[in-house]
This record gives structure tokens, C-alpha cells and sequence, in this order.
């Protein structure tokens, strides 16, 4: 972990309650978090423990109950809708587990689409478009449908659309959930290129395997942090030049 | 990325091309029919008389207690009516007679209306070619005639020159002076010959007759002992109608003045029979715009459910609310322009078929279609924009959980 790199995301006692006819669900407990650009941060913790709710605010796509958030030095916890969209397309990208790619367009209108809500210029788009396919590989498979692709093609599809507008930082929500194992490590591995080349990434897994990749973990339990480790990334280099490290 | 919505709506189309067919149909259906009934509501209801302030112009009919049953005002009794009156603004008188027209080595008879001098300038409809008649030309033999604009068409060619041209009537060489505009229309009360104006051609009796082809002649010219009156007063037809009674009684005790209407109420009366016909095929017309609006609803509507995923999707990517309004009015214009096109041209037809049964209606007016088509094509709109509106409201949390 860069500990001199800026700080990105900064949670301060975000809590999120669910309030239904009778029941208040507590979500979130006052979550103090913080990322720094460029860093490679892993959300883990079982079924119900919060994590996707937590990914959630940090994309913008639901605001906590209580607590500060500040993306890119900006407080960003109670903007309107139409702003909290625009940050969302400029500053966030998403790769869901489900990839949720658009049926109905192709890969290349999969991976343009959050570039035409930013309003940016064909050519531009063309060009990010292909280079952000070429990084995943996917740049021969343009034209075909995402029914045409495997479950791994289509996450690597939806990486492509994560990384083609150049975010601030990419959220990915149990990326591999989908995914057989082979696929699974493939998409892992697209994802620490992509850190190793400067992305800051921010996934919620409860696989410990893939928690690993991470340079920091941080474990969830109803909906506190119960543990955070930040010492992954020398283990993990270690791991990469050969060493057999025992957990 | 209006263009981006039209082809993702094509593509939408394309893809449930059943469901798309049924939506097209019954909007074209809705829209075709509504075409062709607005033509007809709008030449036999909407288009206005083709005269100056018919609220203010009044019919009148008389008759003899002596001769019950018969003959209008006689022309002597009405020159007396109009240099006695001081109720009404202007007075102007008309009786029918017919002439012989002579052509090469042809003639036929030609209705022929016989008017005071006023009679154009009363009504605000002042002929389009030429001049009406001055006012002693009423009272002068000097053979001169206004042709109707159907007259002018048909026997004498469109000729543009025709003021100053002559034309044998009755064996007399006559010079024409006025070509009536092509709106004016001439029609009387089937039961007492009373006179009203509607639009382009004359008609005697009633909007769905074919249009007559007149000649015009100052009263001098063609005398017959009887005219009905026109008259334009500044004040209201009710007390109107018991001045010229009273005028009319001191005048002749045994003359009875009956059928005091406005232009607008005579019109009214002489489109009764035509007019439960007219509103019937609105309300079907209603129906139809009803029933087509209601499927694009329900179109748009499956599809924002069948894509609120999607919806979630492009809304978690960036997308502004404008943007998902944008997409999903994009698949109803795309329904609504083919709806349009097939509608229109159906309604083309259909027109067609109504200028058979009703002449009055101009079965490929431009204005219709264009005003018909903007109206309905935006009513149909309005059905996909609430669904629409809607889709701008999906939460892309929630979206992004559905399955």
C-alpha cells in the first residue's frame, strides 16, 4: 500500500438503516474507512454482513442514513440525483457479478454506453472504447452480442466498460461469484494488471482466496469492521516470485 | 442521442415484431380514422362561414296573410323596408330566377341570383376577381353579372381576364364584372327558400348537395316579385327580429315576417340531419385514439418492466433522468411514426370515401393531415411519456436486483 498516495474515499461514521413497517435493520454501524488512489482494497465478510449494501454507497447508488462521505475531496453523501449520476459516470466503475451487460447492444455499444452519458465525442469514444477491449482481450469480439460470449468473456466485457472512461475508481461487486474457477482467476488477474497499472479498486468478496489479491482486506460482521488487514501486498508479491506462504 | 434512441427503439421494435405489429395497427387504426372523421368535423363543424360576423347577420322570411304559405318579401315592399329602417345596420335582398347561358352553338339554364347592390359588401364576401356591383348598376338596365367561382371554373375556363369578358344570358350579351371567391357558399331552407351562406360553391339546400354554379345579376337586371332579406344589425337577432316585424307591419298590415335567424343558426339547422352522423364517427374516432393510446401504454409500459434491469444498469453507468426518458420515448416514437405513416395514408383513402358521401369534405387537405397528424401523433406520445416518466423514477438499486 502507497501510504503517501492521496486519500480517494473517506467514510466517517456511515451507518445505514433499512426501516421497514415495524423492523429498523441496521446495515451499516458506523463505518470509518479510508482508500487512497490506487490502492487495491478487498471488502470480505459472510452473507448479510454489509458488504454489498457498503459498495453500494461508495457507488452512489444508495446514500447511508447517517455520516460523511467524501469521493475526491468532495462531500458527495447528499447529492441530488442528477448529480450523484454524473459522478457516477465520471468518477465510478462498476463490474457487477451478474456482469449486467445490455443484451440488446453489442460489446462495443456495451462498453460505449457510459461514455455517451458523458456526452463525449465519437471519435474519443472510439478510441477509448477499443483500447479499454484490447486490455481485456476483447477487442476481436466487438461486434458479437453478449450472448454470444462466455460467462468469463462477458465479465471481461464488463471490466472494459468499468475502465474505458478512466474512473477514479472501479467497485466490483463479487466479480467472480459468476465465473468458474479458471474464469474466476482470469478476471482476478485482469483486475491486479489493472491495479499494477495505476487503478484503484474497490471489490466485496466473501471468497478469502480472492480476498487475497487485495492490499488490504477489511472484514465485515454486522455491519461493523471487525478486522482489517493491510500487510497482503508484500505476502502477496512473495506469493507471486514463487514463495509457498501458509495462511 | 436522440438518434441513439431512435435505432435502440428500431431495435426494440425488431426484436418483438408481433407485439410492435399489434401496437402499430391499432395506433394506425386510431390515427387513420381520426384523419378522415377530423376532415369531415372539420368542413362540416369547425371551418368558419365564409362571411363578415354571421352572429351579426340575420335572415329573414316573410310571407302575405293573404297568401298564405307562399312568397317572400315582394322587391317594392323591401326598398320600402330599407328607406324606413333605422334599427339595422344594412339590409340586402335576394331572389332566385334562372337564365338561359348561351355558348357556341349551346345553352343551358343557369341559376341565377338576383341581388341588391350591397348584398356582397353585407356579407363580407367580396368577389375575388373583379368587383360587385355599384349601386346603380341597381337600378340601371346595364347588363353586367358576377359569376360564382364554380361557373368560372367550369364554363369559362379559369380564364384569369375574365373581368370585362362578355357572356350571353338570355339572349342578352352580358359583361362580367366579379368572379366570387371559391369559399362561398349559397344554400337555402328546403321548406321556405330562405338564403344562407356557408363556404365555397352556392348551395340551395344544404351542405351535401354538389355545389351549383351561379351567375349573379343586380335586381334590376332580372326582376322577380319577391327577395328575402339579409340583415345586419350591431344589436342582438332577438330584438332584431321584432323590428323588422314592427317595421314590416307598418309597412303592410297583412305582411308577417316569420324565421328570424342568424346565418350561424341557419347553418346549424341545415346540418341536423348530417350532424348526429358527424359526432357518431367522433365518438368512434375518440374510441379508436382511446383504445390505440391505451395499447401504446400498455406497450411502453411492458417494456419499461421488461427492462428495468437494463434501466438500472444504464442509470448505475451515469445515465441522467433525461437520458432514460430519452430511451424509452425513443421505442414510442418509433411505434407512433410507422402508426403515423400507415395511418395516413389509410386515411388518404378513407377521405376519399367520405368526399363520396359527404361532398363539403376536401378529402386530401393538407392542413387536416398536418394539424390531424401533430395532435394525434402527440396524444400518442403522452402514452408512452408516462411510462416513460416513469422509468426516470426506477431505483438503480433496486433495479439491479431484479431479475
Amino acid at each position: 500500500m502507497n501510504t503517501s498516495a492521496q486519500s480517494l474515499i473517506h467514510l466517517d461514521g456511515v451507518t445505514k438503516v433499512f426501516f421497514t413497517d415495524e423492523v429498523e435493520t441496521h446495515a451499516l454501524a458506523g463505518i470509518h474507512l479510508e482508500i487512497k488512489s490506487g490502492e487495491y482494497i478487498a471488502i470480505a465478510g459472510p452473507s448479510g454482513c454489509g458488504k454489498s449494501t457498503l459498495l453500494s454507497i461508495l457507488g452512489l447508488l444508495d446514500t447511508p442514513t447517517e455520516g460523511r462521505y467524501v469521493l475526491n475531496g468532495k462531500e458527495v453523501a447528499d447529492l441530488p440525483l442528477s448529480e450523484r449520476a454524473r459522478v457516477r459516470n465520471r468518477e465510478i466503475g462498476f463490474i457487477f457479478q451478474s456482469f449486467n451487460l445490455i443484451g440488446d447492444l453489442n460489446v462495443y455499444e456495451n462498453v460505449e454506453l457510459p461514455l455517451t452519458y458523458r456526452g463525449m465525442k465519437s471519435a474519443e469514444r472510439k478510441e477509448r472504447v477499443m483500447a479499454a477491449l484490447e486490455k481485456v482481450g476483447m477487442a476481436h469480439r466487438a461486434k458479437h452480442l453478449p450472448s454470444q460470449l462466455s460467462g468469463g468473456q462477458q465479465q471481461r466485457v464488463a471490466v472494459a466498460r468499468a475502465v474505458a472512461g478512466s474512473p477514479s475508481i472501479l467497485l466490483a461487486d463479487e466479480p467472480t461469484g459468476n465465473l468458474d474457477s479458471k474464469n474466476g482467476e482470469a478476471v482476478m488477474e485482469l483486475l491486479r494488471e489493472l491495479h499494477r497499472e495505476g487503478a484503484t479498486i474497490c471489490m466485496v468478496t466473501h471468497d478469502p482466496r480472492y480476498a487475497r489479491h487485495a492490499d488490504r482486506s477489511i472484514h465485515l460482521f454486522d455491519g461493523r469492521v471487525v478486522e482489517e488487514d493491510g500487510s497482503k501486498k508484500g505476502e502477496r508479491e512473495l506469493e507471486e516470485s514463487g514463495f509457498d506462504i501458509a495462511h | 442521442m436522440l438518434l441513439a434512441d431512435l435505432k435502440y427503439g428500431l431495435r426494440m421494435l425488431v426484436k418483438s415484431p408481433g407485439f410492435s405489429l399489434v401496437a402499430i395497427l391499432s395506433l394506425a387504426l386510431g390515427i387513420g380514422a381520426n384523419t378522415a372523421i377530423f376532415s369531415l368535423v372539420n368542413a362540416v363543424l369547425l371551418r368558419p362561414l365564409p362571411v363578415h360576423d354571421p352572429q351579426s347577420l340575420v335572415t329573414v322570411s316573410t310571407t302575405d296573410q293573404r297568401n298564405p304559405g307562399n312568397l317572400p318579401l315582394s322587391h317594392l315592399n323591401f326598398k320600402d323596408l330599407r328607406a324606413q329602417n333605422a334599427s339595422f345596420t344594412d339590409m340586402a335582398a335576394i331572389s332566385f330566377n334562372q337564365v338561359n347561358y348561351s355558348h357556341g352553338q349551346e345553352s343551358e339554364q343557369i341559376p341565377v341570383q338576383v341581388v341588391t347592390a350591397n348584398y356582397f359588401s353585407l356579407l363580407g364576401a367580396e368577389p375575388s376577381l373583379g368587383r360587385g356591383f355599384r349601386a346603380e348598376e341597381e337600378t340601371q338596365a346595364t347588363p353586367v353579372a358576377v359569376v360564382s367561382h364554380g361557373f368560372w371554373e367550369r364554363s369559362l375556363g379559369s380564364n384569369p381576364n375574365v373581368v370585362g369578358t362578355t357572356v350571353f344570358l338570355n339572349r342578352t350579351l352580358y359583361t362580367i364584372v366579379g368572379v366570387l371567391g371559391k369559399r362561398f357558399k349559397f344554400f337555402g331552407d328546403q321548406d321556405y327558400t330562405t338564403v344562407i351562406g356557408v363556404a365555397k360553391d352556392s348551395k340551395y339546400n344544404g351542405v351535401a348537395e354538389d355545389p351549383q354554379n351561379f351567375i349573379y345579376q343586380p335586381l334590376s337586371q332580372n326582376y322577380t316579385p319577391q327577395a328575402t332579406l339579409h340583415v345586419r344589425s350591431a344589436g342582438d337577432a332577438a330584438s332584431l327580429a321584432n323590428a323588422v316585424r314592427g317595421a314590416a307591419r307598418k309597412l303592410d298590415p297583412s305582411l308577417s315576417v316569420f324565421n328570424v335567424r342568424t346565418l350561424e343558426e341557419q347553418v346549424s339547422t341545415s346540418l341536423q340531419p348530417l350532424m348526429m352522423n358527424v359526432l357518431m364517427l367522433a365518438v368512434f374516432g375518440g374510441l379508436a385514439l382511446l383504445l390505440a393510446s391505451i395499447g401504446l401504454y400498455g406497450v411502453a409500459s411492458y417494456a419499461v418492466s421488461q427492462r428495468t434491469r437494463e434501466i438500472g444498469v444504464r442509470m448505475a453507468l451515469g445515465a441522467q433522468p433525461s437520458s432514460v426518458l430519452g430511451l424509452v420515448l425513443g421505442h414510442g416514437m418509433m411505434l407512433v411514426f410507422i402508426g403515423l405513416a400507415i395511418g395516413l395514408v389509410a386515411a388518404y383513402s378513407a377521405a376519399g370515401l367520405m368526399r363520396s358521401l359527404v361532398v363539403v369534405v376536401n378529402p386530401h387537405d393538407p392542413a387536416t393531415f398536418v394539424s390531424t397528424a401533430v395532435v394525434l401523433g402527440a396524444v400518442a406520445l403522452l402514452a408512452s411519456y408516462i411510462p416513460a416518466r416513469r422509468a426516470t423514477r426506477i431505483d438503480p438499486l433496486i433495479a439491479l436486483r431484479t431479475d
